[in-house]
């Protein structure tokens, strides 16, 4: 039962990553049609994950 | 790590981004605000102060809600799992990233940095990575 829930959760993550990641992409296409719309906030959302993916990088093989 | 303990890094940065938006009236909220223009041209202790605010500011409930739905859900969970120093430092590196990347990417841009996504999106990174 429980197997079937973490299956059941990464599966909902991985859906959600796609989700993000098509959100992102929507972002910089809204951007190009209305200067100033939500593309510029996804660009500081792409320097949060890098900052994520930074943060993996200082403690790899630490958490 | 005892899985009991409380995860205080992430309970007080939501704490602050809801007091924050909840007794800063908006004019003041928005008057805190800089925009990356005035923090690579006229950089000023104001407008770095301004920057590192806007992280815990949100323009309203809805914004808020969203992000702090996230830090709660993911971010508990992951300094359970992390600790509170790993916590902070994920923190830091990812409001960094998500203010340089902004100022980068927006050097002319007349909007102003504001929200918590950035801390947001560090923590889903992470997480993906550590499941």
């Amino acid at each position: 039962m429980f197997s079937v829930l973490s299956r059941f959760t990464l599966l909902c993550f991985k859906v959600l990553t796609l989700f993000f990641i098509g959100f992102i992409i929507w972002g910089q296409w809204m951007e190009g049609l209305y200067p100033g719309a939500g593309g510029v906030a996804n660009w500081a959302h792409i320097g949060g994950a890098l900052g994520g993916a930074w943060f993996l990088y200082v403690y790899k093989g630490k958490l | 790590m005892n899985k009991t303990q409380l995860p205080w890094v992430m309970g007080l940065l939501v704490t602050i981004c809801f007091v924050l938006h909840f007794t800063l009236p908006v004019q003041t909220r928005f008057a805190l605000l800089t925009t990356p223009a005035e923090l690579i041209f006229a950089p000023s202790l104001r407008a770095l102060g301004g920057a590192i605010t806007a992280g815990f500011l949100h323009v309203d409930f809805r914004h808020l809600f969203s992000n702090c739905l996230m830090l709660t859900l993911l971010g508990f969970a992951l300094e359970k799992k992390m600790g509170h120093g790993k916590t902070a430092m994920l923190l830091l590196l990812s409001g960094l990233g998500a203010l340089t990347v902004h100022v980068l990417s927006n050097v002319y841009s007349p909007i102003p940095f504001l929200g918590a996504s950035g801390y947001v999106f560090g923590i889903i990174a992470v997480y993906a990575a550590l499941l």
